[in-house]
């Protein structure tokens, strides 16, 4: 059965974030939110690493279950690590843990114990700073992330295939990336094909479209195209939609087109929880 | 006969010093003054527990991801079975939270199994004893106590072996039945090579296994 293989240190899995840099992601979601797109995405990215990193921290040891990449596109194709990490393109994730550029004190909403909230100070660690700049190639950027599949399959055969998540709030600047998407659908390992996961991002929320089964309701042809290159979501990834109250049947796609900033998070929970991690 | 207590622990993985915690809630569970099988008593028991646990850690320096680690604590499946002599009667008292269970076996039936009774429901992120009582959810503990009756048997199994035994108990009884008489008879090696060969045929979960089988003589 594909999509079954335990993760574990002997037989660890990778996560790619490939994120939209482009100009426009300076722009905010519209709405109640006043940050710019990519100031809350590199937010939301950095949480769930450190999500990863908690995930695999065993007393004080980080196991490396996984494999964490950045890629950004925008102005620049590549690596989007900050500090120490910057210029690396597939990281273990202990080294992610020990390399952050740096730890920010920020404060959360916490319990008081009497039914009220007080802001508690919290470390946040930041291994991506926010970018925004140039146009959007698309291209480009899924070449260098199969150029980075292609590293890691040729010594990572028999794992859970690897986990391509894709941020974008526009159009491809440098051709129809179905093609070069397709490539990496079609690589895999002994457990099944990569899979791919594009969430667009807009101010456009009312036609906003979640993890959809098929493309009957898709605005127009970017986002049949970004559909046409999501993969179908494994059962392994059920449970954490679940979690949060998504349900998925069985030809969900791993796709979201005019997203909100609650879709975002959703969709980096959901593309970076599959349930096989030993 | 008022301390014959036996408890099996497994710290969960995604804790903090999973492990310690797990040893640690052994230790003091069998040795309290006196025997903590009601809901209330343990509740009480484990945050004085987790309490002196967290002391271990505070004030240490530790990296980022330790310390939010620390900040949540422990986590273990517990289950605990005491007997206690009352009017000449022999009785059993178990309390359990997780997916460490016990099984009580009479004859060729199954009397109790505790705190989970359906092999479907293993893998399910159980609720666990917590060491940090900020992180307690409301966590109901599975009690229940009865006569024991001569020739009785007791197992307390981790979870990965529990799930295994109670499927193999209801589909292949005649597997679950020679898995106890090892236990019974001490063959340590055999039951190695049996796990062994159950991970191996895909029908046990590859994960720490603890297994404790305490017989009652038949007069």
């Amino acid at each position: 059965m594909p999509y079954s293989s335990e993760i574990s240190r002997g037989n660890p899995t990778c996560f790619i974030f490939l994120l939209d840099q482009s100009s426009s992601m300076s722009e905010t979601f519209g709405g109640e939110n006043p940050q710019p797109k990519a100031v809350f995405v590199a937010d939301v990215v950095n949480r769930i690493i450190h999500d990863l990193v908690i995930r695999c921290t065993h007393t004080e040891e980080i196991r490396n279950y996984y494999y964490i990449s950045i890629v950004g596109y925008g102005a620049s194709i590549g690596p989007a690590f900050s500090g120490n990490l910057s210029g690396k393109t597939l990281v273990p994730v202990a080294d992610v843990g020990e390399m952050p550029a740096r730890i920010e004190n920020r404060t959360k909403k916490m319990s008081d114990g009497a039914g009220g909230l007080v802001d508690a100070p919290v470390r946040f660690p930041i291994w991506i700073d926010p970018i925004a700049n140039g146009s959007t190639p698309m291209c480009q950027a899924f070449s260098l992330v199969g150029q980075i599949l292609d590293d890691w399959l040729s010594q990572k055969r028999m794992g859970f295939p690897p986990t391509v998540l894709h941020l974008t709030d526009g159009e491809s600047t440098d051709g129809d990336p179905t093609a070069v998407a397709r490539q990496i659908l079609s690589r895999s390992t002994s457990d099944g094909q990569v899979l791919l996961m594009n969430c667009h991002v807009s101010a456009r929320h009312s036609t906003k479209v979640e993890f959809p089964n098929d493309d009957s309701l898709l605005p127009d042809d970017l986002a049949r195209t970004l559909f046409g290159i999501s993969s179908v979501l494994p059962e392994a990834f059920h449970r954490a939609a679940s979690e949060i109250g998504i349900r998925f049947s069985e030809g969900t796609r791993g796709f979201v087109f005019n997203g909100d900033p609650v879709s975002v998070v959703q969709f980096f929970e959901i593309g970076t929880r599959p349930s096989n991690l030993r | 006969m008022s301390k014959l207590r036996f408890c099996v622990a497994d710290g969960a993985t995604e804790g903090f010093d999973s492990r310690r915690w797990a040893r640690t809630l052994v230790k003091h569970w069998t040795a309290a003054v006196l025997p903590i099988t009601t809901s209330e008593r343990f509740e009480h028991w484990v945050n004085l527990v987790g309490e002196r646990f967290k002391k271990r850690w505070e004030g240490q320096q530790l990296s980022w991801y330790a310390q939010e680690k620390a900040e949540c604590g422990a986590f273990a499946a517990f289950i605990g079975l005491s007997f206690c002599e009352k009017q000449e009667h022999l009785f059993w008292h178990a309390i359990g939270l997780g997916d460490s269970c016990l099984f009580v076996r009479r004859a060729d039936q199954m009397v109790k199994s505790l705190p989970i009774d359906d092999p479907a429901n293993f893998g399910n992120a159980p609720f666990l004893v917590a060491s940090n009582p900020a992180v307690h959810r409301e966590q109901a503990c599975a009690v229940f106590s009865d006569t024991v009756q001569s020739g009785d048997r007791f197992l307390l199994l981790t979870d990965a072996m529990a799930a295994w035994y109670l499927r193999s108990f209801r589909t292949e009884p005649t597997e679950a039945l020679n898995f106890e008489e090892l236990l019974a008879k001490g063959c340590d090696d055999e039951v190695r090579q049996l796990v062994t060969q159950r991970r191996i045929d895909g029908v046990l979960k590859n994960d720490d296994v603890a297994a404790m089988l305490i017989s009652t003589e038949k007069s």
